[in-house]
């Protein structure tokens, strides 16, 4: 077995490295970031141009949506938002092989599918129900009805790539009511206080259920 | 506070040197507790850095909620699984055996000094990851039940249930190999 000294020398160099290799990491994420949120943008709005024949709209405040991701209490896609959280909510404290996903229906499924390689089919399965992020009917309704919009987000939680746990964050609002006001509901729900707000429920439920060991519940 | 939270403190203070002293306290309690779980010493070895790159690198918080011990034990325990996860289809890569006993024996000779108990440690290799693990916590690093769930992230209901599942497999084997023991 190697010294004390030996095996310091090794994680001094080790240390140096992963400084290194930090700051080319930055320049990647923010490129991979980039990257992501021009394609969500676009698939958005090529969904947004699909959906215009109907008499259902999707928000733009959907094109806005963030998909928030941490991992072992470090950010894999490090924006500024999302470092604010961890900062904030004291995620580094995160038991490792913890990731959460904060993100719409849309954003999620891709996620996961980059992630973690689940297919479409996987997905349906374990997940075992649907929910929209675009204008969806109530039970009953029909075209003749004025139709609601219901807005999910979903929480993600995995554990080495299995994931254990879900919840949703859903809005349901009447289309005939005025247009700023979902707006305004939108923007709450996309906001950095509600997503930090929705995360550290989710965290402290799972902390409280015991799925998390490693970890103080937030506050 | 103990003295492994004592020096982590001190390191996250800035202090270089502390962390050589958590290196010497712990490198081969938890070289053995690895070799346990991945039963190859050369890779225990490896993990054992890593854990202790875990710590110097990530510089993790430490809450206090068990001993720092426990925590360093739970972090090493996590890495096991995870490599053993990554590496379940890659072949693992050939060593030179001599120098592996060698080194096997280094480790045990400073961590079990009684024959008897050394005896134990092997026969562990008999059983079940699990019980194997709950074997040596309670055994080789003296943990109580509270704090071997810790590590092993299960309830204390079920590492005594790993416990006396494991000791009569134990006795079982060791009476095979001609020992005898006390009740």
């Amino acid at each position: 077995m190697r010294t004390n000294e030996e095996i310091m020398a090794e994680l001094v160099k080790r240390r140096e490295n992963c400084e290194k290799e930090r700051g080319k990491g930055m320049k990647k994420a923010v490129i991979k970031t980039v990257s992501f949120v021009f394609a969500a943008v676009i698939a958005i709005g090529l969904f947004v141009v699909v959906n215009s024949n109907s008499e259902t709209f999707v928000p733009a405040s959907m094109a806005d949506a963030n998909i928030h991701l941490i991992e072992d209490g470090l950010p894999l896609f490090e924006s500024a938002n999302i470092i604010c959280y961890a900062e904030n909510m004291q995620l580094d404290e995160l038991e490792e092989g913890v990731t959460v996903i904060y993100g719409s229906d849309i954003d999620v499924d891709a996620v996961e599918k980059q992630l973690f390689g689940i297919d479409k089919k996987e997905l349906k399965r374990q997940r075992g129900k649907t929910s929209a992020d675009t204008v969806e009917l109530l039970p009953g309704e029909t075209d003749d009805v004025v139709p609601t919009i219901e807005i999910t987000y979903i929480l993600m939680f995995y554990k080495y790539g299995d994931r254990v746990e879900r919840e949703y964050v859903s809005s349901t609002y009447s289309a005939d009511v005025d247009r700023a006001v979902i707006d305004k509901f939108i923007d709450y729900d996309t906001s950095d206080i509600a997503i930090k707000n929705y995360t550290k429920q989710f965290i402290n439920k799972l902390v409280e259920n015991g799925i998390i060991v490693d970890t103080e519940p937030l506050t | 506070m103990d003295s492994g939270a004592q020096c982590y403190r001190r390191y996250l203070d800035g202090d270089d040197e502390a962390f050589i002293i958590i290196i010497d306290e712990y490198k081969y309690e938890l070289t053995l507790y690895l070799r346990t779980l991945t039963g190859d010493i050369v890779h225990a070895e490896e993990l054992m850095e890593d854990t202790f790159a875990k710590l110097f690198i990530n510089k993790p918080k430490f809450a206090g909620k068990s001993s720092f011990k426990t925590w360093l034990f739970a972090i090493a325990r996590n890495l096991a699984y995870d490599d053993m996860r990554r590496a379940s289809h890659i072949s693992p890569t050939p060593t030179d055996e001599l120098e592996v006993a060698d080194e096997e024996e280094d480790v045990e000779a400073n961590c079990i000094k009684d024959e008897r108990k050394r005896a134990l440690y092997r026969a562990l290799g008999e059983l079940s990851l699990d019980q194997r693990q709950a074997l040596h916590l309670f055994y080789f690093e003296d943990m109580s039940c509270a704090e071997i769930a810790a590590v092993m992230k299960k309830n204390v209901a079920q590492v005594k249930n790993l416990l006396s599942r494991g000791r009569a497999s134990l006795r079982q084997k060791l009476e095979e190999w001609g020992f005898s023991y006390e009740n």
